[in-house]
């Protein structure tokens, strides 16, 4: 799974019936240590709930049609998780409620 | 299957995966020697790994290949602890 940042939505009316009412999120992959973006952008399928600022995980390929919003529709990208906490080699990298979005 | 290093644990109570547990693993992937590349990826820990130790990385469709994740939006596993590459043992 690839962690991301969300930096904002995306909209679309023309659209295939499967896809009408998914939200699609624009995503900036993030350094684990930094939590600096790094320039590269997605687009993922909103599974979970998530707001703008927040870290998140997602999933690609064909794993990402597996969650309940996603199943059987053409996403190759869903988040599935926000993250609260991230720790790298003892220290808290990254901690949700101090950060405000 | 890629090397890669446990380097800590993400914490994810928000989530639309249907598994147990709220914890996963950060790790990194890294070179045959040890050496970190500074690519991160969350995993699923299959083994019980711990930080600092290498492991087999799994990804994409084949991660749903195991009882637990069968059917699961999973496409990053830890599967295995690594004690050696080419006979020299890794480091913890």
């Amino acid at each position: 799974m690839v962690l991301a940042r969300v930096k904002g939505t995306v909209v679309s009316t023309h659209k295939p019936d499967s896809m009408k009412g998914l939200r699609l999120l624009l995503l900036e992959k993030v350094d684990a240590a930094s939590l600096k973006g790094k320039g590269d952008y997605v687009v993922g399928i909103d599974a979970v709930g998530a707001n703008a600022g927040e870290i998140v995980f997602y999933v690609t390929g064909s794993s990402a049609r597996m969650t309940e919003a996603t199943k059987g529709k053409p996403s190759d990208a869903t988040i599935i998780a926000v993250v609260d906490v991230i720790e790298k080699d003892g220290a808290v990298t990254y901690q949700k409620a101090e950060e405000a979005s | 299957m890629n090397l890669a290093r446990i380097r800590g644990t993400v914490v994810a109570t928000k989530r639309s995966d249907g598994l147990d547990g709220p914890r996963w693993l950060l790790v990194e992937e890294c070179d045959p020697a040890g050496g970190g590349r500074g690519e991160y990826l969350v995993a699923l820990d299959m083994v019980g790994a711990e930080r600092g130790q290498t492991v087999l990385l799994t990804q994409g469709s084949s991660c749903r290949w195991t009882r637990r994740t069968e059917d699961r939006p999973m496409d990053t596993l830890v599967v295995a602890i690594v004690d050696a590459v080419n006979g020299r043992r890794t480091e913890e």
